[in-house]
C-alpha cells in the first residue's frame, strides 16, 4: 500500500489544481464553480493537515451563492432545483466555524420537508414519515435525508425532531437483508438491490443512534461489497461509513481505495469523488466525528 | 398530482387523442421506420446503420456526436442496458460518416455512482479508445426553454456536453417499464437531465407527470436519430428487475413517436393506450401505423408479446398486425 500521507498530499494538490479563480471548485476540469464539489473540497481540506487559510476563498465563494432564505442549489446557473445541497452546505459551514451561515441553512432545513404519501403494498414503506427531498415539493430519499440528519448532528442538534424523524425514516427504508436502495426497500413484493453509496450515507447518519444489531446486515453488505468494488466513489463512502461503525474491514478498504485513485483521470476526474476519497483517507473525521 | 389535476389531465389527454388522430392523419407527414433483423450482438451492423443514417440525410461530417444510450446500472444476466458492443457499432458508423468526435453520455435516474453506469468497464472496454464516456448527472449546466407546456416548467437544465453536441443519437433498450408500460426513445429522454438538478430519481418530473414530462422533453430536445436495441429486450418487471426477451431486431429512425409506437406494437402494446404516446399524438408524427413506411423489414415479422406487470395487461393488444 502506498504511503497514505504522501498519497493524500499529492491528490490534495490535484484537487486544488481544479479550483477556479473565484474560489469555488467545478465538478470537472475547467468547468464552472459548483456548490457540491466546493463543499467536498473544503471537507477534504478539513480532514487533512491543510492550513485553514487555504480554504477561505472556497468558503467565501460558497457564501456568495447562498440565497436569501439560507438555502443553496447545485449551481448558480440552475437556481431553482436541488435545495438538498443546503444540508451538506450547513454541515461544512458548521465545521468551518461560519456559524451565521450554518444557522440560516439549518433554519431552512427545518422548513424544507419531503411530502408524505399514503402507505401502499407496492413499496411497503411508511409514507407518513417526513425526511428530506432532493427538490422542493418532492418525496423523501435516502441520501438527502441522511445529509439532513448529519447536518443537524454536526450542529449539536442530534435530538432535533426533524433529525429524529429522519433517522426513523432511514430505518424504515432499510432493506431487511441489508443495505439501502435509493429510496424504497421493496417493489411489488421483491426486495430491491442495495447500493453501496446510499448504504454508506444511511449508516453514517444512524451509527451510534440505534442498536448495533439493527445495522449489522447493512454493515455486512458494505463489507462484502467493498471486497470487489471498483468505484472509488463507493469505496470512499464505504470507508467513511465503516470507519464510524468500527468495522474490522477498514484497513483493507483503505488499501483498495488508495489503489483506485489512478482511475480518477481525464473525464472521470470528478472533484466530488476526489474530495470524498481524500476525506476517507484523511487523518480526521469530518462529516461525522 | 392531486385527483383534480389528474382528472383534468386525463380529460385533456383523451381529447388530445381524438383530435390528434384526426390531425395525425391529415396534417402530419409520413414517417420512415427502419426495422432490421439483428439476430445477436456478434454480427456486424455498423455498415447497415451507416447506410440508414445516409438515407435519412443525417449529416455527420465534422460534427460532434453524442450517443445517449440507456445505461443505468450493471447486473450480469440482466438486459438493463443498451449493449456496449452495439453502442460501439453506432460509434463506428458515425466515424465512418466523418464525425469529428463521438461521446457517450448518460444521466442515470437512480444510481448516482457513475462507476455503475457510464464509467463501468463493460462499456469502456467495448468502445473505441477515441470515444469518451461522460457523466451527464454532474457538471456544467445549460438552460433550455421548454417548448412544451404540459409540465408547466419554464425550462429544462441539461449537461453542457449534451446541449452543445451537434448531433444526438438516442439508443434506448426495448424494455417494459413498471410505470409507463414500455420504455423506448422518448422515455430515454429522462436520462438527458442531470440528477444534480432533478435528484435521484428525477422526482420533479414524476410530480409534474411522467407522460407530461416525456412529451415536453420530446418537443424540447428530440434526438436527431434513434437506434432501439431490441436484439435482447426486457419483459416482466422492467426496466431493472425484468427478464431477457430475445427479439433479434433493431428499430431505427428520426421520428421518436414513430419509432416508439412501432416498437411498442412489436412488444404487443397498443401505443394509443400508452399515456405518453397518446399525449404526444397531436404534436409529433408517427403514431398511426398506416402513416408510417417501413423501407426495410416490416415490423409484423417481429411481432411478439412482452410479459408485463398486471396493471399494464389492459394496454396489450396481442399481434397488432394479425
Amino acid at each position: 500500500m502506498p504511503n497514505v500521507t504522501e498519497l493524500w498530499k499529492s491528490h490534495w494538490g490535484r484537487l486544488l489544481a481544479l479550483r477556479r479563480p473565484e474560489g469555488g471548485f467545478p465538478y470537472f476540469e475547467n468547468g464552472p464553480a459548483s456548490v457540491e464539489p466546493t463543499i467536498h473540497a473544503v471537507l477534504a481540506g478539513l480532514s487533512g493537515t491543510v492550513d485553514p487559510t487555504e480554504l477561505v476563498a472556497s468558503l467565501d465563494w460558497l457564501a456568495t451563492v447562498v440565497k436569501s432564505d439560507g438555502s443553496v442549489t447545485g449551481s448558480p446557473a440552475a437556481p431553482v432545483e436541488g435545495a438538498w445541497l443546503t444540508a451538506p452546505y450547513a454541515l461544512v459551514m458548521t465545521k468551518a466555524g461560519r456559524t451565521a451561515q450554518a444557522a440560516a441553512a439549518l433554519a431552512f432545513l427545518e422548513r424544507f420537508a419531503s411530502i408524505t404519501v399514503q402507505n401502499t403494498n407496492q413499496s411497503e414503506l411508511d409514507g407518513s414519515l417526513v425526511g428530506w427531498p432532493w427538490t422542493d415539493g418532492a418525496f423523501s430519499w435516502v441520501e438527502p435525508t441522511a445529509w439532513g440528519v448529519l447536518a443537524f448532528e454536526a450542529a449539536g442538534k442530534r435530538d432535533a425532531p426533524r433529525a429524529v424523524e429522519g433517522r426513523s425514516l432511514l430505518l424504515d427504508r432499510q432493506i431487511p437483508s441489508g443495505g439501502w436502495n435509493y429510496g424504497s426497500k421493496k417493489s411489488f413484493g421483491k426486495e430491491l438491490i442495495p447500493f453501496p453509496d446510499t448504504t454508506a450515507y444511511a449508516l453514517m447518519a444512524l451509527a451510534g443512534h440505534v442498536p448495533a444489531e439493527t445495522l449489522q446486515n447493512s454493515i455486512g453488505f458494505l463489507e462484502r461489497d467493498a471486497e470487489a468494488q471498483e468505484s472509488p466513489y463507493s469505496l470512499a463512502l464505504s470507508l467513511l461509513a465503516l470507519d464510524l461503525c468500527e468495522s474490522g474491514a477498514i484497513s483493507h478498504i483503505r488499501s483498495r481505495l488508495a489503489e483506485r485513485f489512478d482511475l480518477m483521470t481525464g473525464e472521470r476526474l470528478n472533484a466530488v469523488h476526489l474530495g470524498l476519497a481524500l476525506q476517507a483517507l484523511g487523518n480526521r473525521r469530518v462529516i461525522r466525528e | 398530482m392531486n385527483r383534480r389535476s389528474f382528472l383534468k389531465w386525463t380529460l385533456a389527454a383523451a381529447g388530445a387523442v381524438g383530435l390528434g388522430a384526426v390531425i395525425g392523419r391529415y396534417w402530419h407527414r409520413r414517417c420512415r421506420v427502419w426495422v432490421l433483423s439483428a439476430p445477436d450482438y456478434r454480427k456486424e451492423y455498423a455498415k447497415d446503420i451507416g447506410s440508414i443514417m445516409l438515407r435519412e440525410e443525417l449529416a455527420l461530417k465534422g460534427k460532434n456526436v453524442l450517443i445517449k444510450p440507456n445505461f443505468v446500472e450493471c447486473h450480469p444476466g440482466r438486459p438493463i442496458n443498451t449493449e456496449p458492443s452495439l453502442i460501439a457499432q453506432v460509434a463506428d458508423a458515425c466515424f465512418r460518416l466523418g464525425a469529428a468526435s463521438v461521446t457517450v453520455g448518460e444521466a442515470p435516474g437512480h444510481r448516482r455512482d457513475p462507476w455503475f453506469s457510464i464509467y463501468n468497464r463493460t462499456l469502456r472496454e467495448a468502445l473505441p479508445t477515441q470515444v469518451r464516456c461522460i457523466d451527464l448527472n454532474h457538471g456544467e449546466l445549460v438552460r433550455i426553454p421548454n417548448k412544451g407546456w404540459y409540465t408547466g416548467l419554464d425550462a429544462f437544465y441539461v449537461a453542457a456536453p449534451l446541449a452543445r453536441a451537434d448531433v444526438v443519437i438516442s439508443m434506448p433498450k426495448m424494455k417494459t417499464h413498471h410505470w409507463m408500460g414500455v420504455t423506448l426513445s422518448m422515455k430515454n429522454l429522462f436520462g438527458n437531465l442531470p440528477g444534480i438538478v432533478y435528484g435521484w430519481p428525477k422526482n420533479v418530473l414524476h410530480f409534474r407527470g411522467i407522460p407530461h414530462s416525456i412529451v415536453d422533453l420530446a418537443l424540447t430536445m428530440p434526438p436527431h436519430f434513434i437506434v432501439v436495441d431490441g436484439i435482447v429486450g426486457m419483459e416482466g418487471d422492467g426496466p431493472i428487475l425484468g427478464t431477457p426477451k430475445q427479439m433479434g431486431v433493431l428499430v431505427l429512425g428520426t421520428d421518436p413517436l414513430a419509432v416508439d409506437a412501432t416498437a411498442a406494437r412489436m412488444m404487443g402494446f397498443d401505443p394509443a393506450l400508452i399515456p405518453y404516446m397518446s399525449l404526444a399524438l397531436p404534436h409529433l408524427p408517427g403514431m398511426l401505423d398506416d402513416m408510417n413506411d417501413y423501407p426495410a423489414e416490416h415490423p409484423r415479422r417481429f411481432a411478439s408479446t412482452f410479459s408485463c406487470i398486471d396493471s399494464f395487461k389492459p394496454w396489450q393488444c396481442g399481434n397488432y398486425w394479425k
